[in-house]
This record gives structure tokens, C-alpha cells and sequence, in this order.
């Protein structure tokens, strides 16, 4: 530029208010005035050349200032107003500043904004508005059409305000399900239970448990797997090590992991929900490698304990079969996926030979046992009480059965549990100072027997449900009760043989004169199965019909899944725990032993029994989780029934210690394909997460 | 006192470990089951908060928080960081719901102007440099009333003193309209010189008409012309830095506005365990 257009004097240099609201409506066209519009936006041109005369005496003086070019040589009139009744300089519209401008733009966009958030939130448009995205394609029958209906609340619990019939299409909220399950037994009502809505697990009430095991059981599978951890792992890599350190689960004080830690939604229709690499598998555990190839531990035996039927192979193959008969083919067949192996029915797989002779324990052999379930203790009072003491032949004992039932008559209780003994067990502990227990006892088998001959489930599911401490609706209980119905014949010739007035004692009726016992016209041959009333010791008593008795079955799941393994405070468990204990125990010669448990062993898991009612399963594997699919390994089989390639029997002398007398399974045989680039040899190409697949 | 080249490189490789740092945090993140959006998210949200934070430092002369300067810096810097973490939160990939998908475009938007806006004060200011001296933008109408009566006066003192009307009449033709306003704003943004030379060469080429009288004076008014080009210029060049700012800050706001809506959404509908 070549001409001086900027004056820097500090009276002709112009003073610029950029950061003021208002500027000079002049000034755009070059010319405006010195002092500007004031802070309202209004022209102030009036004032810059106009003054407010002073007066001093009798005379006015002019005070403009100098800025506006000092005293005018005129003065003020006479009187005592400015000279100037005009402004000099036009008055103008004063315009916004710049800075002004943007902020109004500012405001006008936020309301704008605001505005249109608010009605497009609260609009019927809203959960389309605000939804992160398209679900997977299998969760497209929840996302359903795209519009106003607010499918949202069926996972989601913050979009639950207007999503009431949705919800109850996809059966959220319908009593019994299982989030309400979940809030009526007082836990909190999160998200991930309403995911278990639609994906029932065996394991409900843990699902959300992290690997859908109770913590304290999670926790000693940790630290037992810690503990056999190998030397030989070598350290996991850097990336696993910062992932570890950086990442803990994301997990609750409970140890309850949300579903949405692992299957994402809302990643589009093509997401795969159940992916999950290597490094976020092994950043919880407590033993972390590099790779199946590179310190994957290897593969252990099956405990007894971890599940699946109790069944010696290697005695079978060298006591009964040999190496050419033993063929795996016999007792087992793929499944209809060819996945996994299944045991063949009892009938086709062990009843050819369990079917008779000395090593029958299930077909007619089972029948030999016979299990008490009646009898009256012999007893003496001093008092004349209505008891039939001809009938009375059981010593000092009770059946266990009987233990039980009585262990529901809460009149009965406090006599119980004077009676009975810890130390000795079951057996009524008669010490002096029980003697007096006798008659309480009398009327507490007395109304026993009056609510087994009676044919009310109502009262047999009560009185069952409170020796098991649970519901009358409890499954156990009612499958229990239901067995008790094909007694009712017995029992009622058992009462009418015994105690034929027990109506009128129950009633409090005075029964006078010993009455006669009749003959027991009726009581079943001793040799036949089910119900009978063995004449010699005038018990009621069970014969089991053969394998899979039913009674036997409902007896065993009633007090095996209703006993805790801990010591309790509890008469009634403590009850059960003798009773479960003498029942499966081989040392104490427990019924139950010879006739089901030898091979449908109870393992203790945690706190609780669990009877093995079937060979292992995929659930019940080596680690709980792992997966094997036979199919594609079965073109690697050179021989036809090559099995045990892989499925390796012990010799005889180390085969006792082994379940099912196999000895682990060779890693190194899978990680020959199973490496990196050949095959697949991800962890979740062998294992599982869920303990129950959802 | 650090130089420029200093202080460039110093905040380079701060910003460097920085960066690296949070992008390794994040990495490591990724590699568990922890919801690494989570984390990302909130810092993002940090850094819109500070960057948005240097408007309102701006506006609050008092108390002196760090220089407008530095501020400045920081801001530069954090700036491009945010990019880092939107595209860390967002996984590299393009959202497909309506809410998210404007407040991505919107981020967008706001990281654009964010650079063309860095862009624009690095290559105006130099180039206003050797364009003249420094000119306020708010006098620019008033200088240009300056040339616009020296021209006038030019063209009515050729009158005066030559008895000819052909200044008068190419002044009234061509150059009144353009000494009233400012012009060619694009042609100067990008750095075009036609405008200047298509008026000087029209003014040029009435020499074969003018007496000498005449042509000193057409000499003064095409020295006007210049000046008056180059305060377009300034003009073009001061509002272009001005008015990216019309679009970078509205467009924050809006930006954080969604933001808040988006982080309670995300808390309202998350999945997990509370």
C-alpha cells in the first residue's frame, strides 16, 4: 500500500471496539462516529455533538469535550442550552459486531438444536431416532419393523415407559419367567436378565454369573487350575500381559458379568455376537500361555468328581470282553450332528450282560434289595397309650424313609431331634432322659401313618416339602408325593392291620381294651416287586421293579438335591445329611449303594450333591467347558473303530486310579493340525464359556 | 526465549508420547472384555470440553489463564488428538444409527473446520505480510471512504483543470462502483491478481487520449486503484478468518449439545451390570 491511510496520532487514530456488542451503523461505510452506540445498541450521535452547558455565576460555558472538538466559539444561549438543537453527525441504526453476530448465530443454533432434539426424543420417532444402530440377523425378530413401536424395552430397561405390549410379546414380565424370578428371590432387575427371557439356560439362576458358575465355585476352580499350573507354560506375551494389567473383568461385586461384556449389539446385521479372540479369553484367567501350541496346558484326566457315570473300562475290556470284543461301537453311537458320542440305552448297551447271574444289579438282582420304609420302634409306656405293641418289632431303629417323613410333622420335631444322635446316627438314642420322649414319638408315627393312608397329595407334598426345607411346589417334592399314591393300598392294610382305631385316637377319642391285631389277610408276597407288608417283621417295605425304579429315583433326586454338603445348625439337614449318607455310603453298606449309586455316583459340587444319572456329557467334560466335535475327526481314524487313536486305555495297574480308565488325552496329537495356519486353534474352537449353552 | 523450530519441535514430541501413550492404554483396553468406548468415550468428551473451553477463555480477559497464545497451542494440539479418539470410540467404521450418525457428522464437520481453520492462520497472516502494511479489519470501510473521495476529488479536479470529461466519465463508468464496496472477494482468496490488472489495464489504455495533465492524474488514481486492491485483499483475506469461526464454533456447540444426549443415552441404555 502506498498512500498513509492508517493514522497512529493518538487523537486522529481511531478506537476500535471489536469485542462490544454494538457498532456504528456508520461505519460501514466508512464513517463512523468516535464514540459509538452505547451498551443497548442505541446511537449516541445526539450526545457527541451536543454539551451540557456549565454555569458558572451568571454566565453559561460550553463543556464539549475536546475529543468532539471543544468549546464551540458560539457558547450556550442565554438560557443555558447547547448552541447545537441538531446533531451534526446523522443519527444511525448501530449494527451488531462482529463478535456479537457469532454469538447470536451461537445461541440461534443451540435452541435450534435443542428444539429439534427434544421433539424428535419425544417424539413417536424417538427409539428409531436414537437407536445405535441395526441388530444382528438373529436378533431381527426383536428390532421386528422399523418405525414407531418401541421394541427397545424388550432388552432394554430405560425404554420401558410405553413398551408394556412389546414386552409382554416377547414374555418380559410375564410372571414365572425369569427376570421376575430373578427380582422376586432380591436380586437386581439388570439388563442381562432379560436377555435370559428368550435364552433359557439349566443354569438360570447363574447365568449371570461369570462362566454361569456360583463365585465362590468359580473361585475354586481358579485356584485349583492355579495350583496345577505348569512350570513348563512359559510367560504369556506382552500383549496379554498389558491386557492383563489394564483390563480387569467387568464384573460386579457379586461376580455377575453383564451379557453385553462380550455379544456387542448393535454392530450391524452381519456382527458375529459370540466372537471373542484369544488374548480376551485369557485376560481373566489365572494361567495364561501364548497359544494352544506354546503353553496350553496339557490335558488332564477327568476327576471322579467332575461328573458322568461311574464306569471301569479297563476292567470290562480284560475282564469280560478282551482286546477284539471290546469295541467301542458296543455301548456307544454318535449323536444324530455326529458331534458328540453318546452312551446306547441301558437296554442295549449294559442289560446283555447286567441282565442276570451274579453280576445282575439291575434287572432281577435290583429286585433283591428290599428297602424299609415302615416300622414301629418297640416301645413300652407307662401310661396306657393306644399303640399296637404286637406290631411294634423294629428294636431301637426306624427306617430312614421314615426318619424323613417324620422330619415334616413340626409337632415332631423337638422329639427328633432329642432323639436323635449325632455321634451314633440315626438309630433313637434311648437315654434315660429321652425315655420320656416315648409317647410323643408314639403320636408322631401315628399321624404318619394317618397321612400316608390317606389319599391326599396335599398333605404328602406339605409334609415332604418341610423335611426337604422347600415348597410344596418344589418339583422334587411333587414327584416324591406322586410315588407315595401307589402305597396308599398298602399303607391302608398296614393301618387296618396295626392301628385299625388310629381315626379315633387321632381324634382324641378314648380307646379302651387292648384290640385285637388281625391276621394280615392281604400283605403281597414277599418275592414281588413295589409295595408289600412283609408278615414277618410287619414293616411296610419297597422292592425296586428293575433298573431306573422310579420311587428310587424320585427318593434319591428329593434328598440329593436338597442336602448341603456343609455342616448346618438345621435338625432337618442334619437329618438329611445322615440319611443321604448312610444311604449312598459303600462303608456303611448304604442301600442305595448296591442298588444305584455304584454306578450313578453323587459327587459333591460346592455346596451341593449332584447324582450322575447319565455318562458324561459335553456339560460335564474335562474342564467343565470344553467342546469336541467328533464328525470331522472320525476321516482321521484309519480302522473303522479305531477309537482309541485318541481315547487311550490304562494298563491295570494304573487304571484304578483313573476314571473310566482312560489316560488323558495326548495335546500333542492336536496341536499337530490344530496350529497356526492349519487349522483352527482358537480357544473357542474347543471351548466353551457357558457352562450350559444358552 | 525457545524459538520457533524449538517450540515446534518440543510440542511435537510431547504431543507424540502423549498420543502414543492413550493409544496404547486404549490398545491394551481393547484387548480385554472392558468396553474400551467407554474409556475413549469419556476422554473424548474431555478433550471437547477443553476445546471448547478456549471460546469461553476468549471472552473472559480476567483472570489471566495462560496466554490466548498458548491456549492457542494446546488447543491446536488437543484438537488433533480428539480426532485420534473419535476414530479409536468409534472403531473405524461408520455408524448406522440416525442419532449417532449426525453427531459423527457433525464431529466431522467441527474437525474440518478445525483444520482448515489451522490451515487458513498459517498461510493468511504470511501472505497479508507482504501485502501492505497492517490493516484493522474493522477500519477497512473507512480507508476505503478514504480512496473513494481521493478518487472523486481526482476525477472532479480533472474536470476542474482540463476542461475534458474523459477521467470523469471512465471514473464515473468503471470506478465509482468499484471504490464504493469491496470486491472480488474469491478472485483474492485465491490469490488472483486479474482484478487489479483488468481495471489498472482499462485505466492504461486511455493514455492515447489523455494530455499530460490528464495522465498525472490518471497515474494518482491507478495508484488508488492499488491501494484500493489491496485493502480487498485484506478485506478477503481478514473475513475468510474471520468468518471460518461463524461455522467452527456454532457447529461445537450443536456438537456438544449432542454429546450430552449421547452420553445419557449410553448410560441410560447400557447393558451391564449396575
Amino acid at each position: 500500500m502506498t498512500i498513509q491511510l492508517q493514522q497512529t496520532s493518538y487523537q486522529k487514530s481511531e478506537y476500535e471496539r471489536p469485542s462490544q456488542k454494538w457498532v456504528c451503523g456508520w461505519a460501514v461505510r466508512g464513517r463512523p462516529c468516535e464514540m459509538g452506540p452505547d451498551g443497548k445498541g442505541r446511537c449516541t450521535a445526539r450526545f457527541q455533538t451536543q454539551c451540557t452547558p456549565r454555569r458558572e455565576g451568571d454566565r453559561w460555558y460550553c463543556n464539549r469535550l475536546e475529543t468532539f472538538g471543544g468549546p464551540c466559539a458560539r457558547g450556550p444561549l442565554p438560557d443555558g442550552s447547547c448552541c447545537r438543537p441538531e446533531p451534526e453527525h446523522p443519527i444511525c441504526q448501530p449494527r451488531l459486531s462482529i463478535r456479537a453476530k457469532r454469538s447470536r448465530l451461537i445461541l440461534a443454533s443451540i435452541t435450534l438444536t435443542f428444539g429439534a432434539l427434544i421433539t424428535l426424543i419425544a417424539g413417536p420417532w424417538r427409539m428409531s431416532f436414537i437407536s445405535p444402530g441395526s441388530l444382528s440377523s438373529s436378533h431381527l425378530a426383536i428390532e421386528g419393523e422399523s418405525g414407531t413401536t418401541n421394541n427397545c424395552a424388550i432388552c432394554h430397561n430405560a425404554a420401558e415407559a410405553t413398551g408394556s405390549k412389546e414386552k409382554a410379546a416377547f414374555g418380559v414380565g410375564i410372571p414365572g419367567s425369569a427376570p421376575e424370578d430373578m427380582l422376586a428371590s432380591g436380586r437386581d432387575l439388570h439388563e442381562s436378565m432379560k436377555c435370559l427371557t428368550c435364552h433359557f439356560t439349566k443354569s438360570q439362576q447363574t447365568a449371570s454369573f461369570v462362566h454361569s458358575l456360583p463365585p465362590e465355585q468359580l473361585a475354586e476352580i481358579s485356584k485349583r487350575v492355579a495350583s496345577n499350573a505348569e512350570s513348563t507354560n512359559g510367560p504369556p506375551t506382552a500383549k496379554l500381559t498389558l491386557a492383563s494389567l489394564l483390563g480387569s473383568p467387568p464384573q460386579s461385586e457379586r461376580g455377575e458379568m453383564a451379557c453385553s461384556a462380550c455379544h456387542r449389539e448393535h454392530r450391524g446385521r452381519h456382527h458375529d455376537l459370540t466372537f471373542m479372540d484369544d488374548t480376551r479369553c485369557q485376560v481373566c484367567h489365572a494361567v495364561q500361555f501364548k497359544s494352544f501350541n506354546h503353553g496350553h496346558p496339557k490335558f488332564s484326566l477327568v476327576a471322579r468328581t467332575a461328573g458322568g457315570m461311574q464306569f471301569n473300562h479297563g476292567r470290562h475290556q480284560e475282564t469280560h470282553f478282551g482286546d477284539s470284543e471290546f469295541r467301542c461301537t458296543r455301548c456307544h453311537m454318535p449323536d444324530n450332528a455326529g458331534q458328540t458320542m453318546l452312551l446306547k440305552p441301558f437296554a442295549q448297551s449294559c442289560a446283555g450282560c447286567h441282565s442276570g447271574g451274579r453280576t445282575d444289579h439291575h434287572a432281577e438282582e435290583i429286585q433283591k434289595n428290599v428297602l424299609n420304609i415302615l416300622q414301629l420302634p418297640e416301645m413300652e409306656f407307662d401310661d396306657d397309650l393306644y399303640w399296637p405293641l404286637d406290631c411294634a418289632l423294629g428294636d431301637e431303629e426306624m427306617p430312614l424313609m421314615m426318619w424323613l417323613f417324620l422330619a415334616g410333622d413340626d409337632e415332631a420335631l423337638d422329639a427328633l431331634s432329642d432323639l436323635y444322635s449325632e455321634a451314633d446316627g440315626i438309630p433313637i438314642d434311648w437315654e434315660p432322659e429321652n425315655q420320656s420322649l416315648k409317647p410323643q414319638l408314639a403320636s408322631a408315627i401315628k399321624r404318619l401313618i394317618h397321612d400316608l393312608v390317606r389319599k391326599d397329595d396335599h398333605i404328602w407334598r406339605t409334609r415332604i416339602a418341610k423335611a426337604l426345607d422347600t415348597t410344596a411346589t418344589d418339583p422334587h417334592v411333587a414327584a416324591l408325593a406322586e410315588q407315595l399314591g401307589a402305597a396308599t393300598f398298602v399303607m391302608l392294610a398296614y393301618q387296618q392291620h396295626c392301628l385299625p382305631l388310629l381315626a379315633d385316637d387321632i381324634e382324641g377319642k378314648n380307646i379302651e381294651g387292648d384290640e385285637e391285631v388281625d391276621e394280615v389277610d392281604w400283605t403281597l408276597p414277599t418275592g414281588s416287586s413295589g409295595w408289600f407288608i412283609d408278615s414277618d417283621y410287619l414293616s411296610v417295605n419297597y422292592r425296586p421293579v428293575g433298573h431306573a425304579d422310579r420311587l428310587l429315583k424320585k427318593w434319591i433326586d428329593a434328598i440329593v438335591n436338597h442336602t448341603s454338603t456343609m455342616p448346618s445348625d438345621s435338625i432337618r439337614e442334619q437329618f438329611r445329611q445322615q440319611i443321604l449318607e448312610q444311604l449312598i455310603s459303600r462303608k456303611a453298606g448304604g442301600f442305595l449303594y448296591g442298588a444305584c449309586i455304584r454306578c450313578h455316583n453323587v459327587d459333591r459340587i460346592g455346596s451341593r450333591y449332584r447324582v450322575n444319572w447319565f455318562a458324561a456329557g459335553r456339560e460335564r467334560g474335562a474342564s467343565g467347558y470344553a467342546k469336541f466335535n467328533h464328525r470331522p475327526h472320525m476321516a482321521m481314524l484309519r480302522e473303522a473303530d479305531n477309537c482309541q487313536q485318541c481315547h487311550k486305555l490304562a494298563t491295570t495297574s494304573e487304571a484304578h486310579h483313573l476314571p473310566r480308565s482312560f489316560l488323558a488325552h495326548d495335546k500333542s496329537k492336536c496341536a499337530s493340525c490344530h496350529a497356526p495356519g492349519r487349522a483352527n486353534n482358537s480357544c473357542l474352537n474347543c471351548h466353551d464359556y457357558h457352562v450350559h449353552r444358552p | 526465549m525457545m524459538t520457533f523450530a524449538a517450540r515446534r519441535w518440543l510440542a511435537g514430541i510431547i504431543g507424540t508420547l502423549v498420543t502414543a501413550a492413550i493409544v496404547a492404554v486404549l490398545w491394551a483396553s481393547s484387548l480385554s472384555i472392558n468396553h474400551t468406548a467407554h474409556l475413549s468415550g469419556w476422554l473424548l468428551l474431555a478433550t471437547l470440553l477443553f476445546l471448547a473451553s478456549y471460546n469461553l477463555r476468549k471472552k473472559m480477559p480476567y483472570p489471566p489463564l495462560i496466554k490466548s497464545s498458548t491456549w492457542l497451542q494446546f488447543h491446536i494440539y488437543v484438537g488433533l488428538l480428539s480426532i485420534l479418539l473419535f476414530v479409536c470410540h468409534t472403531g473405524i467404521r461408520l455408524p448406522n444409527g440416525p442419532f449417532e450418525t449426525v453427531m459423527a457428522a457433525l464431529y466431522a464437520c467441527v474437525a474440518i473446520t478445525g483444520i482448515i481453520g489451522l490451515m487458513l492462520s498459517r498461510i493468511i497472516p504470511s501472505r497479508l505480510a507482504v501485502r501492505g502494511p497492517e490493516v484493522l479489519y474493522e477500519r477497512i470501510p473507512s480507508f476505503r471512504r478514504q480512496l473513494r473521495k481521493q478518487a472523486e476529488q481526482l476525477a472532479v479536479d480533472s474536470v476542474q483543470e482540463t476542461n475534458l470529461t474523459t477521467l470523469s466519465d471512465f471514473y464515473a463508468k468503471r470506478l465509482a462502483d468499484y471504490f464504493r464496496g469491496p470486491r472480488d472477494y474469491w478472485r483474492h482468496l485465491f490469490q488472483s491478481s486479474r482484478p487489479r490488472h483488468e481495471i489498472v489495464s482499462s485505466l492504461r489504455s486511455l493514455n492515447r487520449y489523455l494530455n499530460d495533465q490528464e495522465r498525472r492524474i490518471a497515474d494518482k488514481l491507478e495508484e488508488l486503484i492499488e491501494n484500493k486492491d489491496t485493502l480487498d485483499y485484506h478485506h478477503a483475506m481478514q473475513g475468510t478468518l474471520k468468518g471460518w469461526l461463524f461455522v467452527h464454533i456454532p457447529l461445537t456447540y450443536v456438537l456438544l449439545l449432542f454429546v450430552a444426549v449421547h452420553v445419557w443415552l449410553v448410560h441410560a441404555f447400557f447393558g451391564g451390570i449396575r
